[in-house]
């Protein structure tokens, strides 16, 4: 069940918006630093 | 072990002694080859997985002490070989920047960009920070031109991706020094605040009109920012700073403007910073990028404990300069002049022997560490082998 | 060494064994003390600097180490104790929470707050996660009321230190866990989509008008949160996680609402959150706050391998209910109902008799693993006294 939303990109949603880098394997780890983000923005109601 | 230790002491000692003008055992080498050149060096050796591109080498961090590791076992230092002024790809793609872009075949590049109007100068000499965080970030970075709550998580990630790539390159650096007896360094980053000025935020080109145009304006946000530019390098306490702490700027439009521009716009906001970077005992060098001759009076005025890069330029003034001139208490050290081309065209005889004239010249009772005129680029042959015979020739013959 | 490799393996497969369904070697004992009961009692043992108070403890993570081995020292327990579900104080203040505030006594609070307003519903259920983060969150942390840029600063603050002091704490939990052989025991968090409405955007009070003035906003509002409370538990690549992967979720809001409110509001999202979290086989660890044993039959409806800790409620109930209604090829795992108060109360012989009057009921079989009926708030004797008999006593005794 995956969820939608405008402030959270996941790396498929990212690498369309740059295409530039889409090959380059080591640039998937933004998408740990856009899930740590995630998480304490998730922490924070709770 | 025991060895190691004895030699790291000695290169130590070799800084000590330069740093605070004396004469030290014999001159001491320094390599800043640029990151790129380093990876490059390291895929031609095989040294990283097979297929591997620089630009994706630039991308993986798990594969860069290897690299960093194979340059500083096939060239000789004085100093820890590293990453040189890295500038982290995952950052500036996190942000989407326009001002720092990697090129296809992975090399960081500085498009000339501007972010601030001239019909904003008053607003950002009021509080350059603030102006800087609020109104110029969103132009330079794309990913925060958005919404306040994504921006601030974009934020979020690009500075914890910053700090943890800069942990593990220090983590690096720590084992680096350790394996081949390198003394520790501590330093710091700053910008005259002309440059700071000219690159980020107005541009090459529009800088020179505002020199013309709004010259007051200009003054002011150069005098506006000093402060800023002091605090970025000695941070919140220099007091607790290590008293070998060094603070490193780049100098840039210096070579692009007349001695009466440099005068009146680049010096007097920067001799209040580095004032101020040596107000506690602690020292700068400076990279002096491309030909600045012809400000090097003033360049001289500089006191404290202030090491000089040059590029291009007449040594033998330098040196006259400096051993005449040099303000009373204050030691200004000479490096680089060797123009690292030597590499690429010469043979090994001729590299040693340029090295020779050189020394004769700016290493006369000390005052010199080696360094090339800039970071070398590249590493392609003949340019390795010249140099690991130069630095070796340097390290076993330089000798006071 | 080797011997704690043994221990570590018996530990392990004993949480195995009553998590898949199978009757362990023993009953596996946890122990789940307040931090702030772990710091306190450091405090009474000496281990922490004379005249460090609990609150400056909890500000102080170079302590942490020694408040947690003090208790692990002393106390038996087959699983890691440890921070328990710490709020960091530095996080909250850099982030100025109105809704996580420390006490000068030093325990974290968490006063009754709101943020989302009953006209804001539509807006929310649109994109919870957006809402929140643009619109919600400057309202109950005031540090983020401010200029753009300075929230993004702010929270780029937040997630540093936040990430430094849990890293801190892994590294410690890693080294306890070595130290005395604890088993790894990966987990995440999440919570019930109503509990997450009612805690910190509507309020406790707040949430019962809903319920009468705007039933079908609060159950869409639950339904829109189903997703984002799935991807807390699980994170964005459940199939890498390990087997022994569990969700800890503490439950809040049933205990002060009907039965029918129960079925219409609470249960059916939650519900979807359960069967997400499960889909992959992982498990879940409830904690039953309070009396939910009139909820209990709906509850007994999850499937997968869940475990339910009690804190009141009529342990004969339970036992025969999830003996004979768990959904086939289910796993329901009781822990809890020992009354912490028995510890405060009673002699040792008191507080081992309670346990055995418990096991009779609860253990008969397996599908038990000791814990307390809530996280123990105060270790000030003779609870610490009765506790290290009680687990000594359980761990040589309890084998089935």
């Amino acid at each position: 069940m995956e969820f939608k939303t405008k402030d959270y990109y996941t790396w498929d949603e990212y690498v369309k918006l740059h295409p530039e880098i889409q090959e380059v394997e080591g640039a998937k780890k933004i998408q740990e630093y856009e899930d740590a983000v995630f998480s304490l923005m998730m922490r924070l109601f709770r | 072990m025991e060895d190691m230790n004895l030699l790291r002491e000695e290169r130590a000692q070799l800084f000590r002694d330069i740093y605070s003008g004396k004469k030290p055992k014999r001159v001491p080498v320094q390599q800043s080859p640029a990151f790129e050149a380093t990876i490059q060096y390291a895929i031609d050796a095989g040294v990283t997985p097979p297929g591997k591109t620089r630009r994706e080498v630039f991308w993986e961090p798990d594969l860069w002490f290897d690299i960093v590791d194979y340059i500083n076992s096939q060239i000789y230092s004085d100093t820890a070989i590293g990453v040189g002024a890295i500038r982290l790809p995952i950052l500036y793609q996190s942000l989407g920047a326009r001002c720092i872009i990697m090129s296809e075949s992975g090399v960081m590049q500085h498009p000339e960009v501007h972010c601030l109007e001239p019909e904003e100068y008053d607003a950002y000499i009021a509080d350059p920070m603030t102006y800087q965080i609020e109104v110029l970030l969103p132009r330079l970075y794309t990913e925060l031109d958005t919404t306040p709550g994504r921006r601030a998580m974009v934020m979020a990630k690009a500075m914890k991706a910053n700090a943890d790539h800069m942990a593990k390159i220090g983590g690096m650096m720590r084992q680096i020094s350790q394996k081949y007896g390198y003394p520790g360094m501590a330093s710091g980053r700053s910008t005259a605040p002309f440059d700071y000025i000219a690159d980020f935020l107005r541009g090459f080109s529009r800088i020179n009109t505002d020199m013309r145009r709004c010259p007051d304006k200009l003054l002011e946000a150069c005098d506006a920012i000093i402060p800023m530019m002091i605090r970025e390098s000695l941070g919140s306490d220099p007091k607790k700073l290590p008293p070998n702490h060094r603070t490193f700027i780049p100098l840039h439009m210096g070579s692009f403007i007349s001695t009466k521009q440099f005068e009146r716009f680049w010096y007097p906001s920067m001799k209040k910073v580095m004032d101020g970077l040596v107000a506690y005992g602690h020292g700068v060098d400076l990279f002096v990028e491309d030909d600045w001759m012809r400000h090097m009076e003033a360049m001289n005025e500089f006191t404290g404990s202030i090491r000089y890069q040059f590029e291009k330029g007449d040594p033998v003034y330098v040196k006259k300069l400096f051993t005449e001139q040099t303000p009373p208490g204050s030691v200004h050290i000479i490096t680089g002049f060797y123009q690292s081309d030597m590499l690429r065209y010469n043979t090994k005889e001729e590299c040693i022997d340029a090295a020779k004239k050189l020394f004769d010249i700016v290493a006369a009772d000390g005052g010199y560490v080696f360094n090339f005129d800039k970071g070398l680029f590249s590493l392609a042959e003949p340019v390795a082998s010249n140099l690991k015979a130069l630095s070796e020739w340097i390290r076993d013959n330089a000798v006071y | 060494m080797d011997d704690l490799n043994l221990l570590r393996e018996e530990r392990a497969k004993l949480f195995r064994d009553v998590y898949s369904g199978i009757k362990p070697k023993r009953i596996p004992i946890m122990q789940s003390p307040a931090f702030e009961a772990t710091i306190e009692y450091a405090i009474t043992c000496g281990v922490t600097p004379p005249g460090k108070t609990r609150r400056d403890i909890y500000w102080e993570p170079d302590y942490w180490f020694d408040v947690i081995d003090n208790f692990n020292a002393n106390f038996y327990s087959d699983s890691a104790v440890g921070a328990g579900s710490i709020r960091l104080p530095i996080l909250y203040q850099i982030l100025g929470a109105r809704c996580i505030q420390m006490s000068e006594s030093g325990v974290m609070q968490h006063p009754e707050v709101h943020c989302l307003e009953p006209e804001e519903y539509d807006d929310y259920i649109a994109d919870p996660m957006t809402y929140q983060i643009e619109v919600l969150m400057p309202r109950i942390y005031t540090a983020l009321d401010t200029t753009p840029g300075r929230r993004a600063m702010v929270i780029a603050e937040a997630l540093k230190a936040n990430a430094d002091h849990m890293a801190k704490i892994g590294g410690i939990m890693a080294q306890i866990s070595k130290k005395y052989g604890y088993p790894a025991a990966p987990g995440g968090r999440s919570t019930a989509p109503f509990d997450y409405l009612s805690d910190f955007m509507r309020s406790f009070s707040r949430i019962n008008m809903d319920m009468r003035r705007c039933p079908d906003k609060v159950l869409a509002a639950c339904d829109a949160l189903v997703p984002l409370m799935i991807r807390e538990g699980l994170g964005r690549t459940p199939e890498k996680l390990s087997p022994d992967y569990r969700v800890t979720i503490p439950l809040h809001m049933g205990s002060f609402i009907s039965n029918k409110q129960f079925e219409k509001f609470w249960f059916p999202s939650m519900k979807k959150v359960m069967d997400g979290l499960v889909a992959y086989g992982h498990g879940v660890n409830l904690f039953v706050e309070d009396d939910w044993m009139r909820h209990m039959e709906l509850m007994n409806e999850f499937t997968g391998s869940i475990r339910y800790q009690f804190e009141k409620g009529d342990p004969v109930y339970i036992k025969k209910l999830f003996s004979e209604n768990t959904p086939a090829g289910s796993v329901h795992i009781i822990t809890g109902f020992y009354q912490a108060d028995n510890l405060r109360y009673k002699d040792e012989q008191g507080c081992i008799d309670e346990a055995k009057r418990l096991f009779d009921i609860v253990a008969v079989d397996g599908g038990y693993v000791f814990n307390f009926d809530k996280g123990l708030f105060s270790l000030a004797e003779p609870v610490a006294a009765n506790l290290k008999v009680l687990s000594e006593w359980m761990r040589d005794n309890c084998a089935y």
